[in-house]
């Protein structure tokens, strides 16, 4: 702390401690304070007291709170649809796994017959023109 | 903490704990005494109890402090409540009482206006350190912040305050 900053603090603590002596002079005493108090606030309920009301004005509130939610959840009781066996089930979305060309990979190629199968799309011979 | 311990230590507290009432009510006398009224009612009646946790003078101006600030808010409740309803007029604003102006010295008159004009926070720490002796962590402690924060409040704060307090010696 530089002399300059010490002297500043120093001052400072002067102006603060005429202040203090001049509000001092003018402070009622203690007992003053507090008999003036209880005539200005009459004796409060005690802390336990209070507490305790508002724990059972909160049960209260949750009590009503969990009438309200059982009331709304509790509606008329509508048997519900069986649920489909899991060997049944289909996902609706199910085609979407159905590529095309599928059918070529169901079984393993063979060396005497080609992967193309043209006889579906080839005309049939008693459509074709007579030669 | 209990019975006559507690009130004997109040008393012993008293003048300091009017001192910080009056700074926490920006020097409003009527309403420092209301607060100190609370205060050490709610402490007698063990509404408020000290727990050990710091030192009784420490806890006590902590508990002046947060009484201030409950009362500042209902009194603000009640003004903005009077205003919705009925036709109210404003709360006049404090003024020092002529007893209290003719005591009061040229430096202190000085002073108060300068420490007024401060933000609270800045001039709660300077009133803390200077007028009651506290260290900057005793403070810090009263006002529930950090130290680091303390500091630089009480710096900044007495910056503020030479500067308002030189601007009034030298116009």
């Amino acid at each position: 702390m530089s002399q300059e900053e010490d002297r500043d603090d120093r001052d400072l603590a002067a102006a603060f401690s005429a202040l203090r002596r001049e509000e001092q002079k003018e402070i009622p005493p203690f007992a003053e304070v507090v008999r003036r108090g209880r005539a200005r606030f009459p004796q409060r309920e005690s802390s336990r007291r209070f507490h305790l009301r508002w724990a059972v004005a909160a049960g209260l509130i949750l009590a009503v709170l969990a009438a309200w939610l059982g009331l709304r959840t509790s509606g008329p009781n509508v048997p519900a649809a069986p649920a489909p066996s899991l060997a049944e089930w289909r996902s609706p979305t199910d085609f979407l796994l159905e590529t095309s060309g599928r059918e070529i990979l169901a079984d393993p190629a063979r060396l005497d017959r080609s992967l193309l199968d043209f006889s579906s799309t080839l005309p049939s011979p008693e459509r074709r023109s007579p030669s | 903490m209990t019975g006559e311990p507690v009130e004997r230590r109040l008393e012993e507290l008293h003048p300091a704990s009017a001192g910080w009432a009056l700074s926490c009510c920006r020097w409003d006398r009527e309403e420092a005494e209301e607060v100190l009224q609370m205060t050490y009612l709610k402490i007698l009646d063990g509404r408020a109890r000290f727990d050990d946790r710091s030192s009784f003078k420490t806890w006590l101006f902590g508990v002046i402090r947060r009484t201030a600030a409950e009362r500042r808010r209902s009194r603000w409740l009640r003004s903005a409540a009077s205003l919705r309803w009925r036709d109210a007029r404003p709360s006049p604003a404090p003024v020092p009482t002529p007893e209290s102006l003719l005591g009061a010295s040229e430096t202190s008159r000085s002073l108060r206006a300068a420490l007024q004009a401060l933000p609270a926070r800045q001039r709660e720490v300077l009133h803390l350190v200077f007028y009651q002796d506290l260290t900057i962590e005793e403070a810090s402690r009263v006002l529930g912040i950090s130290l680091g924060s303390a500091r630089t409040h009480y710096h900044r704060g007495k910056a503020g305050l030479q500067t308002r307090l030189a601007r009034e010696v030298k116009p």
